[in-house]
């Protein structure tokens, strides 16, 4: 009878006093780092918020105006209306075209007998190193309707084909180039890593070549096409740079450009800016949630890992035209812009009527370079670029660490809401984000504001998501038993981390770290918020250099010198990954 | 060193993964702690280890309470002194095979020079001193095995926890590091507890096994006593005995059962069972013989078709359809294989003795120390 009683008894006292104890080490860790995570993210989103529904955009000593539900009344504007159309029709009918030349590249790369399939492998892959508002730049000296390169190259040759990038076409075309890559590489993983045996299997059973490709291959790829047409719509649709650089010559808005240039309006319309990004995030948002939903209903395992050699698709007879089409889709992307900034960089007449004034005597010269390499301006901005990139790529990789330990590592406590929270910046576009930014370091009472700090600060915020994945993926692939064993050993668990997890993550660490680099090196969007004459930096000057004209051939100059690094740049991991 | 487990709990959200556990390990034991995956038994090891956090209950090793959650005692795992070799070896890539066995002698602050010696000495011990300068990651899944093994021993530590060592390893190498390990236990005087599914790991393993259910212990004896009489039908199951056949409700003084599912009766020789009303006789299918032809007259013995035969090479694995009955699982000596084929007419015969009346489940196996509570709640 004792027993009886005793047995629920025991019970119960252990769960009255039940539940592991908080400790110290569990809460301080996770409270420092939301705190962290909420200076750099949430803080400039609640203000963005807040404008949208304030009498006046925040300031110092003033964070909130009256409450108005006024500001949404911009978004009947016909301008807004105008530029919402132009947004969606740009979005939807360049992420159709990317989908389709990304897709077909890594179809050709990966799966037919192509001539030199790594040469397609590259083609496919390098418009991404090209940040899109230098390609965008470059094609706006291609095309643009009077002094386009190729436009007088036309007048030479005596056509008349209407081109003109600074159209609804023009931007759609060049949106196309650029973000054709993501699909690219998405796909081409899919397909190179499909398991033959799914498609051997269709063979064994009747079907023929084509046949299997397109019930069996096709469908397979399908949710990582569906995947990347998402990802490129978002990327498009919230695109800030390639829209202002080609859209603001013809007057041509998009929902980021008309947030930039409401906020810059004399006098400032922030809290309608602020408005728009409302509604600007809250699109990105759904079609994000309607990804995650539609993905997570049909998820197919295609990959096996095994890196099995798959059969070739024969192209038979459209070999070689589909080569040549490749190699066209190689001259426009890559050859073409970077052969226009030469051009322009070495260009002597500023007003050519004719290409054949390039090559008389003196037509190009690059001496531009060496003024460009000698003048302070550049100097000193790249060096604010340099700074600013390490700092915010170093400090980035160091966040990111310890984020992803409390979330994958710990039973810290709000170990969920680290992980969301490092998320939120992926669905508040860099224009959006940017300007919260602005606010947040006006008002806040840290003299930041107007220095370099304040754009690492930026920078961190912007790609904490980034960050945060990369070093989520390599944390998840090391075992936590490799650093348990040290803290059984007799090692503390700080000890433990730095002699065991960190060496063992180097190789993850350095390509976050790299990623970061590049990201905050071709950032434009976020410091054109941010900067002031003291803190410019690369990407701010050459963007600042042809939106102001005058020195067409040391912006040219200098665009082709950031070509290069960011080319160095994203060559280096593969150079360390090859060893 | 001894260690002594007292109505620990764990809990994960709203799972309960050890409920109420008591233990008692001697010095130099080696206890096995056998259960399916889930069951609970990784996550008491963990709890020794401290790499879990027990929501009630205490464990003492030696004289160190190392967790005690009435007295918010809690010791940090690198305190312990306990070393755990894992399942996944975890043993350390970007290091030599002696950086790793040296790992834990410099966590100790020893001498340099001893930190040496005594690093050669142990990967000696476990014969790979040949191996020493080369690099973790170049090693086999054996060696890798010693490794880990070597490392936790270069500690000298208080327990000895062993997290399914086996499991990744070839069936050849896993039955000869089955016995070195006994050896080494036994020769270091190890007190040790080592978690595995795995039947005849634990048997050739443990001085005892606990057998984990559920979160709890459903039995706790001998190797011996636990092959020869498992406490239930589930844990019969477990142990590889694959005739299992539900009876219906017996009293206890009966010496003969029905079958619930086919008319026949089956002979005991005890009735040693705690009748449930659930029971179930279980019958190992070695102890069942078969003959060819007509069965004679005599307890148990019934006639049947031989379903299917395979040649396992020490025996050979027989299902007879019994006639209005069930179909049995036979191991048959190899030389009465030529005799049985796919469709031969067969008799077999069960002694008595070797029939067990288990209920499916054992009654909770609870070491719990009685907690005085309150009147009237």
């Amino acid at each position: 009878m004792t027993e009886l009683v005793a047995s629920p008894g025991a019970r119960k006292s252990h769960r009255a006093k039940g539940g592991p104890r908080l400790r110290p080490a569990r809460v301080v860790p996770s409270i420092v780092v939301l705190a962290v995570l909420a200076v750099l993210i949430l803080v400039p989103a609640a203000l963005v918020a807040l404008a949208s529904v304030s009498s006046d955009v925040p300031r110092p000593g003033n964070v909130t105006g009256d409450l108005t539900w006024g500001n949404f009344g911009v978004l009947a504007e016909t301008g807004t209306r105008q530029a919402m159309t132009n947004s969606l029709v740009i979005s939807v009918v360049a992420t159709i075209l990317a989908c389709a030349i990304g897709a077909g590249l890594a179809f050709l790369a990966a799966r037919t007998d192509i001539h030199v399939p790594k040469f397609v492998y590259l083609v496919g892959l390098m418009p991404m190193f090209l940040p899109s508002y230098v390609g965008a730049l470059a094609w706006s000296l291609l095309g643009s309707p009077n002094s386009g390169l190729l436009n007088i190259l036309q007048r030479d040759l005596g056509l008349d084909l209407p081109l003109n990038t600074y159209s609804i076409p023009g931007m759609i075309f060049v949106f196309a180039i650029y973000y054709a890559p993501y699909t690219f590489l998405l796909m081409h993983g899919s397909m190179s890593m499909m398991g033959p045996d799914l498609e051997e299997a269709a063979r064994v059973h009747g079907a023929s070549t084509r046949r299997m490709l397109f019930r069996v291959s096709f469908p397979l790829a399908m949710p990582a096409l569906i995947g990347a047409a998402i990802l490129t719509f978002v990327l498009i649709f919230e695109n800030f740079p390639v829209a202002q650089v080609l859209g603001s010559p013809g007057g041509i808005d998009t929902l980021p450009t008309l947030i930039f240039r409401l906020l810059n309006a004399t006098p400032s319309r922030g809290t309608e800016s602020a408005a728009i990004s409302v509604v600007l995030v809250a699109v990105v948002i759904l079609v994000t949630w309607l990804q995650k939903r539609f993905l997570a209903k049909r998820s197919f395992t295609t990959i096996t890992g095994k890196g099995v050699r798959q059969k070739k698709v024969a192209l038979g007879r459209a070999r070689l035209p589909i080569f040549l089409l490749v190699i066209g889709f190689f001259l426009v992307s890559l050859v073409l812009p970077v052969l226009a900034l030469v051009v322009v960089s070495g260009q002597t007449s500023p007003y050519m009527t004719s290409l054949s004034e390039l090559f008389a005597p003196g037509g190009l010269e690059f001496g531009s370079y060496a003024d460009v390499v000698a003048s302070d301006t550049f100097r000193s901005v790249t060096g604010n670029s340099v700074i600013v990139s390490v700092v915010a790529a170093a400090s980035g990789t160091a966040i990111a660490f310890i984020s992803a330990y409390i979330v994958y590592r710990s039973k810290s406590v709000g170990r969920t809401v680290i992980e969301g929270v490092s998320m939120v910046p992926l669905a508040i576009p860099a224009v959006v984000l940017g300007m919260g930014l602005l606010w947040t370091w006006l008002v806040m009472p840290v003299p930041l504001y107007g220095t370099l700090a304040v754009l690492v600060v930026a920078f961190l915020a912007v790609q904490t998501s980034q960050g945060f994945r990369g070093i989520a993926a390599s944390i998840l692939a090391t075992d936590r038993d490799l650093e348990d064993s040290a803290v059984m050993l007799g090692a503390s668990r700080i000890r433990a981390i730095t002699a065991v997890t960190v060496p063992l993550m180097k190789a993850g660490l350095l390509s976050t770290f790299v990623l970061l680099l590049m990201l905050s090196m071709r950032e434009l969007t976020v410091p054109l918020y941010l900067y002031t004459s003291d803190t410019k930096i690369l990407s701010i000057a050459i963007y600042d250099a042809f939106e102001n004209g005058g020195a067409l051939r040391q912006a040219a100059a200098m665009s082709v010198i950031y070509v290069v690094i960011m080319f160095v740049l994203s060559y280096l991991p593969r150079v360390r990954s090859g060893r | 060193m001894d260690v002594k487990i007292k109505n620990l709990s764990l809990t994960y959200g709203d799972f309960t993964a050890v409920k109420n556990l008591s233990l008692e390990i001697d010095n130099g034991e080696s206890l096995v702690l056998l259960g399916k995956s889930g069951c609970g038994k990784t996550s008491t090891m963990r709890c020794v280890a401290g790499l879990e956090d027990p929501s009630g209950g205490s464990i003492t090793i030696g004289d160190t309470a190392v967790v005690d959650a009435d007295r918010s005692v809690n010791l940090s795992p690198n305190k312990r002194n306990v070393g755990l070799v894992f399942q996944s070896y975890a043993v350390w890539p970007h290091m030599t095979v002696l950086e790793n066995v040296s790992f834990p002698l410099r966590m100790k602050k020893a001498p340099k020079s001893q930190i040496r010696a005594k690093a050669l000495e142990t990967l000696e011990l476990v014969g790979l001193a040949h191996v020493a300068h080369k690099g973790a990651s170049m090693l086999s899944g054996g060696q890798m095995q010693r490794v880990a093994l070597a490392r936790s021993l270069a500690m000298e530590p208080a327990v000895m926890l062993l997290d399914e060592p086996l499991s990744n390893l070839d069936a050849r190498l896993r039955e000869d590091l089955r016995v070195e390990l006994r050896r080494l236990q036994v020769e270091l005087g190890l007190t040790s507890i080592y978690v595995t599914h795995d039947q005849g790991e634990a048997l050739a393993l443990a001085d005892r096994i606990a057998i984990m259910q559920d979160g709890r212990i459903s039995q706790l004896a001998t190797p011996e006593e636990t092959y020869r009489r498992p406490a239930s039908a589930s844990i019969a199951e477990f142990l590889g005995v694959s005739n299992i056949f539900k009876v219906q409700p017996a009293s206890p003084l009966d010496m003969r059962v029905r079958l619930a599912e086919h008319d026949l009766e089956v002979a005991l020789d005890t009735a040693d069972a705690m009748l449930t009303g659930d029971d179930s006789i279980c019958i190992r299918p070695e102890h069942v013989r078969v003959a060819s032809g007509p069965a004679p007259a005599g307890p148990n013995t019934w006639n049947g078709t031989v379903l299917v035969s395979v040649f396992q090479g020490a025996y050979a694995r027989c299902t007879v359809q019994v006639d209005n009955g069930p179909a049995i699982d036979v191991h048959a000596d190899v030389r009465d294989l030529a005799e049985f084929h796919q469709g031969d007419r067969v008799h077999v015969r069960l002694d008595p003795h070797h029939v067990r009346l288990l209920p499916q489940h054992a009654p909770v196996h609870d070491e719990t120390v009685p907690v005085p509570v309150p009147q009237g709640v």
